[in-house]
């Protein structure tokens, strides 16, 4: 393999997280796809140095806590042919659990030797002295506005600046490289190096690559998908970054010999043994959940449904979703509630009235073609003006207080002010949220905005017709449509949080999802798209009104759009339930916060997750999708008024109507890869935090607007904070599909990673027959 | 209530429940809830204990003795206590702004293993700025100087489970010690020399500030939680060099070229700071340059006369950088919710930097020094650390033919040679215990270099000495065993210990040596700082050998 094709190759396994304000959940080991799950892990576990699965001592902490019983573990001894006793197993895994594994590196052992050697010559840290040298570099060079004098040669690739960059110094290090060579082209460096050191060209690209993962990774994500760049386009690729932390390590060992030591493998045989009981403990972890789960799903309940509810709502499919729909269901008889995917079917380029630039609005999978931007309504423009001036003063004031001497005006000016505002910050977050509030509306004003398109949202009005049609069929609200449906997105209002948009809205890229529910709501409001549905078959009254909405997943504040006067009365006559709704809905999520207060009073309770989304103290604002575990597809009446606490994406389908599988095969493209990235990525990062996760948040510091390190020479860290992480339970997702047999098999078919996804373990599948209503897992 | 027995109670008060969160945290007595009580209790206390004193004495200035800490024959370590206006502004500043930070952290490191650790040196923290504040005597002073320093140091090294911060804490230390050589020089030469004094006590708060050439640690020090790094970095712990100089503003004043300095250094530090902040692409990175930039206007301030002035902006700077800190992690919400961007204007980041006036050559190579931090670090290897590891190299080949035996002979010599072979020899052993590769001999070798210092030392002092170092030192074998809180107060002492010399007994050994004027003080107070940097460094190899 030449280099070219050898870093490509090596380019999938590096992370793939985009810039940290577009956060879109996804497996975290999707170089590793294609393979059985628990091969998968194993070989990843190899390469990144990784943990595989969790540590003994964690399963043994949930036999403790009933959470594995003896029921699970014989059973999973004996999907393994294992003949021992179930007391054996857990003597046997204490006993492992006391021995210290070596840990594997990531690294060839050519390279861990240099580096002993390095160190012990010089008691210096070789991993310092590389992020000393690179990191400021590169994160100059990516920076997406935070210095205030940027890199001027950053226009083109990355290799050509680095040489720039070494040619302007004159010492040390510098001086260093250059005697070692400085090619012109990235890829005649490389090659250089590798004949210079003693690995092949894989070891060593591996080793260079995975120095600095995290902006190796973010360089190759600027590389593939340029439209992800948040605010200045640069151009790097991701050879070019080998060729530079090659150079750079080269230069830093450039005085050690590079013969190999081999490390004797003693553990091999230990670890393998462990690997087997850490798997026969997880299958039995996630069979406990599957059994619980399907001993909930199976209670038969009355119905309780009006046969022609007044309102309906359509939900997010959200495993936070999962709470708010039981609760209002539970309030009222009268409210029908679906779980759509949080775009509603609307794909499209956004552009919000304060933003530079058109965003995508849809599931990573899609390619919008349309474009909608928000603009002011007629009679608000003349509150954009005076919106200008007070934002330039603000952008001004932001920047100039670190400059040093307009810089040294403000400290003297404002500085003494500051603890006043600092004691309402941090001990009275509420009040200080509602003064800023109120000041923004005394010097912003609020301006009320419309969407402004060409067309239809950008695009023929069958073509948008058909998106309502096919979603309205899919979830199987085609009859009995009531006097309102609201369409609520949802999004996270937190503060001091740099990866606020993990809390978002998956389906729509990492965002709140108003913009949606809104063209979602412009679109089936259209007379001319009712026309179009209803020559399909799907007559919407006249007087039915679909109505926008947002559900703030952290502080529960329901807020909608685009109100007419008759919306508003509609809105006003759902109020009081939503109000409880919400209520309830904080009441439950407060039992899992340890710092909530112990409160039956849910009026206490939301206001305690309000002051949570309002505080700058929090490192944990809401728990996003932790614990999520269960995926249903089908009709809500066959999980309505059940508890799943929060841990299953509920999703509306109709199979009865779905003759050719059409829609399921839709639905699942569009869904499989957000509910199955959201459920790895938690998998992943709860596995090994430090690895596949990004540590906790406490020393986070965000670099170049891209990511997180640690401290101001840290690589970029990817996936999950252990603030989102600690309360999530390691096991995979379980999708449970209301479907015939028959519809599964052309699923099959439609959808190729479906399939994959479950013949390889990398999702769990279970199937809800649609007369039985029973459901029918893998493991029986 | 008299003002001695305030200033008692606000001491002993602060010291006794930072004990008791320690040894909560290190047996892991209680819950959350019961540290932050105690600690957000406490730190109400002491900001009315401190309004209260503030409000009694600000006008008068009055100095109170409150007798010594140590009393030996015609030597005492007094306590004294002074109250000025400004340095009770800034007790109440500080135990204010350590209030919020209190509050702050109580949900920001709720579940964290450190939680207790993180209150436990607070408080220690808390303590060593009180102490700073309002102590009379430079000797006191240094008392509260050292605490800060050193809990400074152990909260960059809160993560300790990685080694970058164990790292980075590590080039803090070596910092701070260096800088601490001044302060002990100059309480030595306080009596007979104020000029060199002061000029020694202005290199000590140069370091305790990052001024140039000090600056490489300040960067380094973000690896602690987010409300450290602001009380620390942005607040308190380097403000404390200016701090020092502006409440003992009467020594400097009979030499007018410690005011040049102060300009030429304070001038330097802000066009450094400035550029290296304005090449800064990460929020901590922008943020903790923009305060050293203003600390040095604040030195070039003091330089100017300006006191009050300097004053001012000591304390306005150190709330405003605060609160920058503390919500550094908002800038990206900042920018996707594009706050400041009118519609329809376009987002052209920072282009129209002042630089542009600069021919481009010059510009780009100012630029590449800008973020190679003017090649301080390179300066640094070159000069003091690859000679330092050449003297190892050559010890480490004399060892692998002597199999080590030199050592034990060396200090059999120490015993019947004049003082310079003594010092030279306790070099030696402090060298050769970095020569080292397991961390079992390191210790050998450093208690017996800790032995050799204790020969120098006559008396009491010298079994005192000798007797806490090797327990100290001993504690690092129980490293592994131990849990990490319990293993947090073998390193405190270990590396306390050492230091406990410089502690309280400064006095004392220039005691034993009967000589302060004596030519071999210089010598003594830095092999002592060197040995300490020789420990902290063992105990960093060690933790990070526990990683692997």
């Amino acid at each position: 393999m030449n280099i070219h094709e050898e870093v490509k190759h090596l380019g999938h396994y590096l992370p793939d997280q985009g810039p940290i304000q577009m956060f879109i959940h996804h497996n975290t080991l999707h170089g590793f796809e294609g393979k059985d799950f628990f091969q998968a892990l194993k070989e990843a576990s190899q390469f990144y140095g990784a943990q595989y699965l969790m540590p003994l001592s964690f399963y043994l902490n949930e036999v403790k806590k009933d959470r594995i019983t003896e029921k699970e573990l014989s059973w999973s001894l004996k999907l393994h042919g294992k003949n021992v006793t179930v007391i054996n197993l857990i003597n046997h895994a204490e006993k492992l659990s006391n021995l210290s594994m070596k840990e594997n590196s990531a690294f060839s052992d050519v390279h861990l030797f240099r580096v002993r050697h390095y160190e012990h010559k010089t008691g210096l840290s070789f991993q310092s002295e590389l992020q000393n040298l690179i990191v400021p570099f590169v994160s100059a060079y990516m920076d997406q506005g935070v210095s205030h004098w940027p890199m001027e040669f950053s226009q083109g690739s990355i290799w050509p600046a680095f040489r720039k960059w070494i040619q302007l110094q004159s010492f040390g290090l510098a001086r260093k490289i250059k005697n070692i060579s400085l090619h012109e082209s990235s890829e005649e460096q490389l090659d250089l190096l590798i004949s210079k050191s003693n690995l092949d060209s894989h070891e060593a690209l591996k080793d260079w690559l995975f120095m600095l993962p995290g902006w190796a990774g973010m360089i190759h994500v600027f590389e593939r998908k340029p439209l992800l760049i948040p605010y200045q386009k640069k151009t790097p690729i991701v050879i070019d970054f080998a060729a530079i932390v090659g150079t750079v390590s080269e230069a830093i060992l450039a005085d050690t010999p590079s013969q190999a030591s081999r490390t004797k493998q003693s553990d091999a045989q230990n670890s393998t043994e462990l690997d087997d009981i850490k798997k026969i403990f997880h299958l039995a972890y996630e069979k406990k959940y599957i059994d619980d789960v399907k001993k909930e799903f199976s209670k038969r309940l009355s119905k309780t449904t009006l046969e022609k509810p007044e309102y309906q709502m359509l939900f997010c499919i959200d495993d936070r979703s999962e709470s708010m729909r039981r609760h209002i269901e539970g309030l009222s008889t009268n409210i029908e509630t679906f779980g759509v995917a949080g775009f509603f079917g609307i794909d499209m380029c956004f552009q919000g009235l304060t933003s530079q630039d058109s965003l995508n609005y849809c599931p990573p999978v899609v390619n919008p073609k349309g474009l909608v931007r928000e603009v002011a309504r007629e009679d608000q423009v003349k509150n954009v003006t005076y919106k200008k001036w007070f934002k330039r003063v603000s952008k001004n004031f932001y920047n100039s207080t670190r400059t040093s001497v307009i810089g040294a005006f403000w400290s003297l000016g404002l500085g003494i002010l500051s603890p006043l505002s600092l004691v309402l910050r941090v001990h009275f977050p509420r009040v200080s949220a509602y003064l800023s509030r109120t000041t923004n509306k005394l010097f912003i004003g609020e301006v009320k905005t419309k969407l402004e398109f060409s067309q239809l949202l950008g695009l023929p009005h069958e073509e948008i017709a058909n998106r309502v049609y096919g979603l309205m069929m899919t979830a199987g609200l085609r009859t009995h449509f009531g006097k309102a449906i609201f369409v609520i997105a949802h999004g996270s209002t937190s503060q001091n949080n740099p990866h606020i948009s993990a809390y978002d809205c998956g389906a729509c890229g990492g965002k709140k999802g108003d913009p949606n529910s809104r063209a979602f709501v412009i679109a089936t409001n259209d007379p001319t798209v009712r026309e179009i549905l209803a020559k399909k078959g799907i007559h919407i009254p006249a007087n039915t009104r679909f109505i926008p909405g947002l559900h703030d997943t952290c502080s529960d504040e329901i807020s909608f759009f685009d109100l007419s006067v008759e919306d508003q009365t509609l809105v006003n006559e759902v109020f009081p339930i939503l109000k409880k709704a919400r209520e309830n809905n904080a009441n439950e999520r407060c039992f899992r916060f340890e710092s909530a207060p112990e409160t039956k009073d849910p009026k206490l309770s939301l206001s305690h997750v309000q002051s949570r989304s309002e505080s700058y103290t929090e490192p944990r604002p809401e728990l996003g999708h932790a614990t999520n575990a269960v995926c249903f597809i089908g009709q809500r009446e066959t999980t309505k008024g059940k508890f799943f606490d929060r841990r299953a994406f509920l999703i509306s389908y109709d199979s009865g109507i779905d003759t050719e599988t059409k829609f399921l095969s839709g639905l699942v493209n569009a869904i499989l890869p957000v509910v199955s990235g959201i459920n790895l990525e938690y998998f992943f990062s709860k596995m090994d935090n430090e690895k596949y996760g990004c540590g906790t948040k406490l020393p986070h510091n965000v670099m170049s607007l891209l990511g997180v390190s640690n401290g101001v020479f840290g690589d970029l860290r990817t996936g999950l904070p252990l603030q989102m992480i600690e309360l999530h339970e390691p096991v995979r997702l379980l999708m449970a599909l209301e479907a015939t047999e028959k519809q599964i098999e052309t699923l099959r078919i439609n959808v190729p990673k479906f399939a994959e996804y479950i013949d390889l373990g990398w999702v769990l599948y279970a199937r809800i027959d649609p007369t039985t209503k029973e459901m029918i897992t893998q493991w029986n | 209530m008299e003002l001695n027995t305030l200033f008692t109670s606000l001491l002993s008060f602060n010291l006794g429940v930072a004990i008791l969160i320690g040894v909560g945290a290190a047996f892991d007595l209680w819950s959350e809830k019961i540290t932050r009580s105690i600690a957000a209790t406490t730190q109400i206390a002491l900001l009315l204990m401190n309004a209260i004193i503030f409000s009694k004495s600000a006008s008068t200035e009055q100095v109170i003795e409150l007798g010594n800490l140590i009393h030996l024959d015609d030597f005492h370590f007094p306590i004294t206590l002074q109250a000025t206006f400004w340095s009770g502004a800034w007790a109440i500043l500080s135990s204010l702004l350590l209030m919020i930070i209190g509050r702050f952290s109580r949900d920001y490191l709720h579940r964290e293993r450190g939680y207790h650790r993180f209150y436990f040196l607070m408080l220690l923290f808390q303590l060593g700025v009180n102490i700073v504040c309002w102590a009379g005597v430079i000797n006191f002073t240094f008392l509260g100087w050292e605490i800060t320093g050193l809990t400074s140091v152990l909260l960059i090294a809160f993560f300790w489970e990685k080694p970058s911060p164990l790292w980075h804490s590590l080039i803090a230390l070596t910092h701070y010690r260096i800088s601490d050589c001044g302060f002990l020089l100059a309480i030595v030469f306080l009596e007979h020399n104020p000029q060199l004094a002061s000029l020694c006590l202005l290199f000590a708060a140069f370091g305790k500030s990052a001024q140039v050439p000090f600056t490489r640690w300040l960067p380094r020090a973000m690896e602690g939680p987010t409300p450290s790094s602001a009380i620390f970095y942005g607040a308190l712990s380097i403000h404390t060099g200016p701090f020092i100089i502006l409440k003992y503003l009467s020594l400097f004043e009979s030499n007018p070229v410690n005011f040049q300095i102060m300009i030429a250094v304070g001038l330097i530090t802000l066009v450094y700071a400035t550029w290296v902040g304005r090449v800064q692409a990460s929020a901590k990175g922008v943020l903790a340059y923009s305060t050293l930039a203003q600390v040095g206007i604040i030195w070039t301030e003091i330089g100017l006369g300006f006191t009050n002035l300097a004053w001012i902006h000591l304390l306005a700077n150190a709330s405003l950088r605060t609160v920058q800190f503390l919500r550094a992690g908002a800038i990206i919400d900042d920018f996707r919710s594009a706050r400041w961007l009118a519609p329809g204007e376009e987002f052209k980041g920072n282009q129209a930097f002042y630089e542009k006036v600069l021919p481009e050559a010059l510009r780009l190579r100012l630029y590449v020094a800008a973020q190679r931090e003017f090649y301080l670090g390179e300066m640094i290897q070159f000069l003091i650390i690859k000679p330092f590891y050449f003297v190892i190299d050559l010890i480490r080949k004399i060892q692998s033919k002597t199999g080590g035996i030199e050592a034990f002979a060396l200090l059999g010599l120490s015993f019947f040679s004049q003082i310079e072979v003594q010092l030279c020899i306790w070099v030696y052993l402090l060298f050769s215990a970095l020569a080292q590769d397991r961390t079992v001999f390191r210790i050998v070798v450093l208690v017996m270099a800790q032995l050799n210092g204790g020969i120098i030392l006559t008396g009491s002092m010298s079994y005192l000495h000798q007797g806490l170092c090797s327990l100290a030192l001993m504690s690092i074998f129980f490293l592994k065993k131990l849990k990490p809180e319990i293993v947090m107060f073998f390193g405190l002492f270990a590396i306390g210990a050492p230091l406990y010399p410089t502690f309280l007994t400064t006095d004392l050994i220039f005691h034993t040596l009967e000589k302060a004027h004596s030519p071999y003080l210089i010598p003594i107070i830095a092999i002592i700082g060197l040995s300490e940097i020789v420990f902290y460094r063992i105990f960093v190899d060690e933790m990070i050998a526990r990683q692997q």
